[in-house]
């Protein structure tokens, strides 16, 4: 009984450590191809984290969506543009860098300040009185199609105007 | 334990990584990825409030957030084919030209 009720909270820490190590990396490799397969392992992790959080619709979504399509997407262009690697020169960080890498420690510290107050009598996961039909697609569809009906047509159309614009941006011209 | 703290803990992380990233960086394409590991901060932080409140709004977020990105990956990676192509380089530092 207890070892069933430690293996998901075991599966969560180790997916926590595996994002929080792999978005590391996909900032410090010098190899962008290395960066984008970091990504993915990032992108794994947080999927597992979904699961656990009984979201399976969102995490087979993240896989395929942003696993699976937009990092294809994206080590596509790395080998349509170049594969090296950047060059390490004498690397000064300039004013806005340091303003900037000030603010996002701020940042970071009030966000866990923020996440670790607010939330009182949450005891750890609970998936005892979360009904087994919460995160299911039924009920997301059935969210999907009557409350957020409108933001659905909106990002429909949103798509259709971003492959247009990907078509016109990446033709080349028929004058040269 | 507090797991909600451990979800919001790892989604700051990622979101102050992602924002390093986009400082630090110079390639376009990392810093594109870096501001998808950005949103999936956000995302992570939507999903586990979501699963905290029990309710689903935070969920059809995301899945909005998710739509975005891609028609968002869409453009911005086609623009930056386009500065390859007359440029010869997606450094960051190099494109100025909008610098007078």
């Amino acid at each position: 009984m207890l070892a069933e009720l430690m293996i998901p909270v075991i599966i969560f820490f180790m997916a926590v450590f595996f994002a929080m190590g792999s978005g590391v990396m996909v900032v410090c490799s010098k190899n962008p191809v290395h960066s984008a397969l970091w990504m993915v392992s990032t992108l794994f992790s947080t999927a597992i984290i979904y699961l656990i959080l009984q979201f399976d619709f969102i995490a087979a979504i993240q896989v395929i969506v942003y696993a699976g399509a937009i990092m294809m997407l994206i080590v596509y262009v790395i080998m349509l543009t170049s594969v090296d690697e950047e060059v390490r020169r004498k690397y000064r960080l300039r004013l806005y860098q340091i303003v900037g890498l000030a603010f996002i420690v701020i940042i970071f510290v009030e966000l866990v300040k923020t996440g670790s107050s607010h939330l009182t009598g949450w005891e750890g996961l609970d998936w005892k009185h979360i009904p087994e039909t919460f995160g299911s697609v039924k009920y997301i569809a059935h969210q999907l199609f009557s409350k957020y009906v409108f933001p659905f047509e909106v990002v429909s159309v949103l798509l259709l105007a971003a492959i247009a614009g990907s078509v016109v941006l990446a033709k080349k011209d028929k004058k040269d | 334990m507090h797991s909600h703290v451990v979800v919001l803990f790892l989604s700051a992380f990622l979101f102050s990584i992602g924002a390093i990233g986009v400082l630090v960086r110079k390639n376009a394409i990392i810093v594109f990825m870096c501001i998808e590991l950005m949103f999936n901060a956000a995302n992570l932080a939507l999903v586990g409030y979501s699963h905290f409140l029990k309710s689903i709004d935070g969920v059809m977020l995301v899945l909005f957030v998710l739509a975005v990105a891609a028609a968002e990956a869409g453009v911005g990676l086609a623009l930056f084919v386009l500065l390859f192509r007359n440029k010869g380089t997606i450094d960051v530092d190099k494109l100025n030209i909008l610098k007078w």
